[in-house]
């Protein structure tokens, strides 16, 4: 039965009008080609760190055959890392792999934050400052100036804000978990308590692990709201007046 | 109720109009997901809406497969507001009134 204005409760209203926020609740918490490109990158970390840890025990050991096939190993592993992290080689397509999860629901673009100049602008001098940081602690980490063990809470100064950020303007709160994550365990780290991934992760790994692992988390979690958001938008959406 | 916005009126036009003014633009299906409308109904109303330049419509392909894609427009996103002013203003009124 269909309802009109004299009998619409302000109940039937309030849905009805949550139903625009529910919708931008979903479109933002869709997160399974994070997920996707995180699991994709944070196993080609890995590789390329067991294949460097591998050639400098067979540089050390003089295993000249080892050395060769780790050496050919990571340029592979570091040419496949170029093609999808470029977009117009293998990123777009690794996207739009990722996004194919979405078709059967289809597809809603979040609204702009703010205009794409501005956006492009800001993007790109926040982009550049996170990536000074990143070969800046780099090469503090090379030189000896920063130890392993404070590798991971020094890059919280820039990965934490860079995070925050970033989610804060697409407006994807529930993503906020990443950096709280990162940040607890960047605290604890500073102050000496002992490190949950101590038990299998190096300790120079320990930075590339918290990025991925406490994203996993956050993708995931956001992934549940976008469940929860998916239902709630059918709910308020269903029509009685078919 | 004379001020009421017959073409939003329809609580299948709402929800689209509503669904609509929560993203930048969404295509056919993530509207029939949302709404759980047919896609024979869904068109009828976007037709309406259209029609009264509440939303633009781009045709397009993705490969070989036809892509429907809507936003709601400036006029639209000002009339679904005037909208719900008039129906809280209505909500309001004491029973004397509305008679």
């Amino acid at each position: 039965m269909q309802k009109s204005t004299s009998n619409i409760t302000s109940n039937d209203m309030a849905e009805i009008r949550s139903l625009g926020r529910w919708t931008q609740r979903y479109v933002h918490s869709r997160s399974v080609p994070v997920l996707i490109s995180l699991a994709v990158f944070g196993v080609l970390m890995g590789v390329m760190l067991t294949l460097w840890s591998a050639a400098g025990e067979a540089y050390r050991s003089d295993n000249t055959p080892l050395l060769v096939v780790c050496g050919v190993g990571l340029a592979v592993a570091h040419g496949v890392l170029a093609w999808l992290s470029v977009p117009a080689w293998g990123g777009k397509r690794l996207q739009r792999w990722a996004w194919r999860y979405y078709d059967r629901e289809g597809h809603a673009a979040p609204q702009d934050p703010m205009p794409r100049a501005r956006m492009q602008r800001i993007g790109g001098i926040v982009a550049s400052v996170f990536g000074a940081c990143i070969l800046a602690h780099v090469a503090l980490g090379f030189a000896g100036v920063v130890s392993d063990a404070m590798m991971l809470p020094i890059s919280a100064l820039y990965v934490v804000p860079f995070l925050t950020f970033m989610f804060v303007v697409q407006r994807v709160y529930v993503m906020l978990l990443y950096p709280l994550l990162y940040a607890a365990h960047a605290a604890a780290a500073a102050v000496g308590l002992p490190d949950p991934f101590a038990s299998f992760v190096p300790v120079e790994m320990r930075s590339i692990a918290a990025m991925v692992i406490y994203g996993a988390i956050a993708v995931s979690v956001s992934h549940v709201y976008n469940r929860i958001a998916l239902s709630r938008m059918a709910r308020y959406g269903r029509t009685e007046s078919e | 109720m004379a001020g009421v916005d017959r073409v939003i009126h329809e609580p299948a036009r709402l929800k689209v109009m509503s669904v609509l003014d929560g993203v930048k633009e969404a295509d056919f299906t993530f509207l029939t997901t949302a709404l759980g409308l047919t896609n024979g109904n869904l068109s009828s109303h976007i037709d309406r809406l259209e029609k009264a330049k509440y939303v633009d419509v781009k045709k397009s392909f993705q490969g070989k497969m036809p892509r429907t894609t809507l936003c709601i427009t400036g006029e639209g996103r000002a009339a679904l507001g005037a909208y719900w002013e008039e129906l809280e203003r209505i909500r309001q009124l004491k029973p004397e009134d509305k008679e």
